[in-house]
């Protein structure tokens, strides 16, 4: 693994944008480290995309300061671009190329081409742990490493076929590849695992994971899907109204657990009423609220279990003494069918923190 | 530099692959034939009229027919006297055309007879000041053909050269621009378009060196179509006309003076050739240099189109402006042209778009402008135009 620079891959210094007099980004601050692998999450409109474009430097923040690897991206522009990987929405290719044609458009737009015979050796010799033992000593994109980005999306069966003939997750698949085509410091992937099949979006996790791990490499990436973000991602920044309302390590906000045990229960040889379950289980020590889930019709949740009828209901309790709650309620006569202990998920938590409002 | 020229490379693999600059090139190639041939036809017709033998058949049919109406008995004798005076002297115009075709006039002797009765008529009493400077110009061509041992070809046939020289006045105000339009409209704005410009932007290079690549790209990529469009006259007319007439001599810098004239109490403007900053150059010299004059017509037409194509998101919008504008421009000069009064009209660019008329002179027959002048207002349109391209495109937001 890759020693971690000091140097920040990207930094946020109170970034504001305004586009016709809409305030669409406000104060956003947050730093990434190197080797990370960021979330940002955020439902439409939230400034997800206007964020991405101010740091790949395609619209300009009217306020603040952006630097990538320390260089600040509106004085040291090119700089600072050296460093950067970058998918902004779509991958937006030349249709009318073939997918070589496009690795060499970026290859030349990043410093030119040209042949470095000895390529895999230089690759093997990273392990010094100098940052530089990575980046090619001169500018540009050797011939070799052009081939090694399109072993690494598996597209050499396609690459000489114009990219008007590529499905949309091939053309995601070239999009990655010339991201990758400058060992960057920092990639940025906006919706990367749109038009993938389930397979393709399992490689770039997997991809995504091994240049963080193996190069360091900060990735950036946004999603709308939550799911995605949780199995991707190192650390999250929720967005909402164009400004961070939180900040957090995905596997904290796992291991978040609420003091709630979902119960089965059936009144087994009681004639017990809801009025009466109800209050047995209020009875036990530890427990602070009772409530029956209700289905859609507002009816509480019953199911039929040979005749006998299920009651599910939430306990706010804390787990320690959930041992004590099931001896309680064997005591008195109920049946526990199934106890469940409720962890709070990433999407939960995101409807916390954004006040309810839907992702998209 | 070597970076630069990997963005110049960049910029000419997609105008290539895209076919765009294919079709622009055929396209050229097509209407210029087409318009050399419509010429062509042109010329034939205009020299068959003008065969003496032609007219004498011509002259024979009249004298027919006049003479079959004098039966016509219900003709007083005034009349029958009239057609037959006008009988007498169509049979002296067959004698002397009969003449000619007998014993054809030397060149030489012609060319040195025309320098003589120029020379008379100059040194006579001749006042009329448009008149005399005709003479003079002519009499400069004249000498310019002695001094250089050429005759004098008085068959009105064209040349290759002329022909060539016809087609620059004819497309150089339209036909060449449109052509420029269609191969310079999506160079930015269809990177907008496509979502394309994210690529380009999102790399270690600056928005300048981007849109200078672009430039470049769209000024050889014009010169190119000129050039095709050119070439494809000129071996048209080589075929057709042969090569005869490349040191014949054509006169540039003549300057037409607006002069007020009042003739019968009605006021009138009058253009007088000046003569003293003429030059006069063989037919393939002016050639060359005219073809360079096109393209920096066609330079100035790419770099508006340029600029549009830089404020403008989708590519038909850049399109229609750029048609819009030459159109609009092309009914303008037809409108306020004449008179050579409507000098509003001169810092609009599509008034210079001629520059080969404006060099030799005759775009100051209709406009007060000079060679000079033209070259300063276009030189003022390109400047102004890469400066607003160049300021809007490095700080706007690209939001496609």
């Amino acid at each position: 693994m890759r020693t971690t620079s000091t140097v920040s891959p990207l930094s946020l210094e109170g970034i504001c944008k305004s586009l016709g007099g809409r305030e669409i980004v406000k104060d956003l601050s947050f730093e990434l480290k190197p080797g990370e692998v960021f979330g940002f999450l955020g439902p439409n409109g939230a400034g997800k995309t206007t964020t991405i474009r101010m740091i790949a430097g395609l619209i300009f923040p009217t306020k603040g300061r952006i630097t990538i690897m320390g260089h600040d991206i509106t004085r040291e522009r090119t700089q600072a671009m050296r460093h950067v990987g970058a998918i902004v929405e779509n991958p937006e290719l030349y249709k009318f190329l073939t997918g070589r044609q496009n690795l060499d458009q970026s290859a030349r737009l990043i410093g030119g081409i040209y042949d470095d015979p000895a390529h895999g050796r230089q690759e093997q010799g990273g392990g010094d742990g100098k940052v530089t033992t990575l980046t090619s000593p001169r500018r540009g994109v050797s011939k070799q490493r052009i081939e090694q980005v399109i072993d690494i999306v598996g597209l050499h069966d396609r690459i000489k076929d114009k990219v008007s003939k590529y499905s949309l997750g091939m053309r995601q698949r070239l999009g990655i590849a010339q991201a990758l085509l400058n060992r960057p410091s920092l990639l940025i992937l906006d919706e990367p695992t749109n038009g993938l099949d389930p397979s393709g979006i399992r490689e770039l996790r997997e991809l995504m994971r091994k240049l963080a791990y193996e190069e360091g490499t900060a990735v950036f990436v946004s999603s709308h899907l939550l799911s995605e973000i949780e199995m991707m991602c190192d650390r999250v920044a929720i967005i909402d109204q164009g400004r961070v309302v939180a900040i957090e390590n995905v596997d904290s906000i796992a291991e978040q657990e609420i003091p709630e045990v979902l119960m089965t229960i059936s009144a087994g040889m009681l004639e017990a009423t809801t009025e009466t379950l109800v209050g047995i289980i209020e009875a036990c020590e530890g427990v602070t609220a009772v409530r029956l889930n209700h289905d859609l019709e507002g009816a509480a949740s019953l199911t039929s279990n040979n005749k006998t009828p299920l009651w599910r209901v939430t306990v706010s309790t804390s787990a320690e003494n959930i041992p004590a709650l099931i001896r309680h309620l064997v005591t008195e006569g109920i049946d526990v069918h199934g106890v469940q202990q409720h962890k709070i998920t990433l999407e939960e938590h995101f409807l916390a923190v954004t006040g309810g409002v839907s992702v998209g | 530099m070597a970076e630069f020229f990997g963005l110049c490379t960049n910029e000419a693999v997609k105008l290539w692959c895209k076919r765009r600059f294919l079709i622009t090139i055929a396209l050229a190639v097509c209407l210029s034939v087409l318009i050399s041939w419509a010429m062509y036809h042109e010329s034939n017709n205009n020299r068959q009229m003008n065969n003496p033998q032609t007219q004498i058949q011509n002259l024979q049919d009249g004298v027919q027919s006049e003479t079959a109406s004098l039966s016509n008995s219900h003709l007083t004798a005034a009349s029958k006297q009239q057609i037959q005076q006008s009988i007498q002297q169509m049979k002296q115009q067959i004698a002397v055309l009969q003449a000619q075709v007998a014993h054809p006039q030397d060149g030489m002797a012609a060319l040195t007879a025309s320098i003589q009765n120029e020379r008379q008529q100059l040194a006579s009493a001749v006042t009329d000041p448009s008149t005399r400077s005709s003479l003079e110009l002519e009499l400069a061509l004249n000498e310019y053909r002695q001094a250089h041992h050429l005759s004098l070809d008085q068959s009105g046939t064209q040349t290759s050269w002329g022909a060539i020289k016809n087609y620059m006045d004819g497309a150089l105000t339209l036909l060449l621009p449109l052509l420029i339009v269609v191969l310079t409209a999506d160079i930015v704005s269809g990177e907008s378009s496509d979502g394309t410009i994210k690529l380009l932007l999102v790399r270690p290079q600056s928005r300048a060196r981007i849109l200078l690549a672009k430039y470049i790209t769209v000024l050889w990529a014009s010169a190119i179509v000129v050039l095709t469009a050119l070439l494809t006259v000129g071996i048209f007319s080589a075929l057709v006309y042969g090569f005869k007439g490349a040191s014949d001599p054509i006169a540039v810098g003549v300057h037409f003076i607006q002069t007020k004239q009042i003739t019968d109490g009605i006021v009138s403007y009058m253009p007088i050739p000046d003569l003293a900053h003429m030059s006069i150059l063989p037919q393939w010299l002016f050639t060359l240099d005219a073809a360079a004059l096109c393209w920096v017509a066609c330079a100035v037409v790419a770099t508006i189109t340029f600029l549009l194509s830089v404020l403008f998101r989708s590519v038909s919008a850049t399109m229609g402006v750029a048609i819009g504008l030459l159109i609009a421009g092309t009914i303008v000069v037809g409108i306020s042209a004449g008179g050579g009064t409507s000098k509003w009209i001169v810092p609009l660019f599509f008034t210079h778009l001629n520059l080969v008329e404006s060099w030799t002179g005759q775009l100051s027959r209709t406009v007060p402008t000079t060679f000079g002048l033209s070259l300063i207002v276009l030189g003022a349109w390109i400047l102004v135009s890469i400066g607003v391209a160049w300021r809007v495109f490095t700080r706007k937001d690209i939001l496609a």
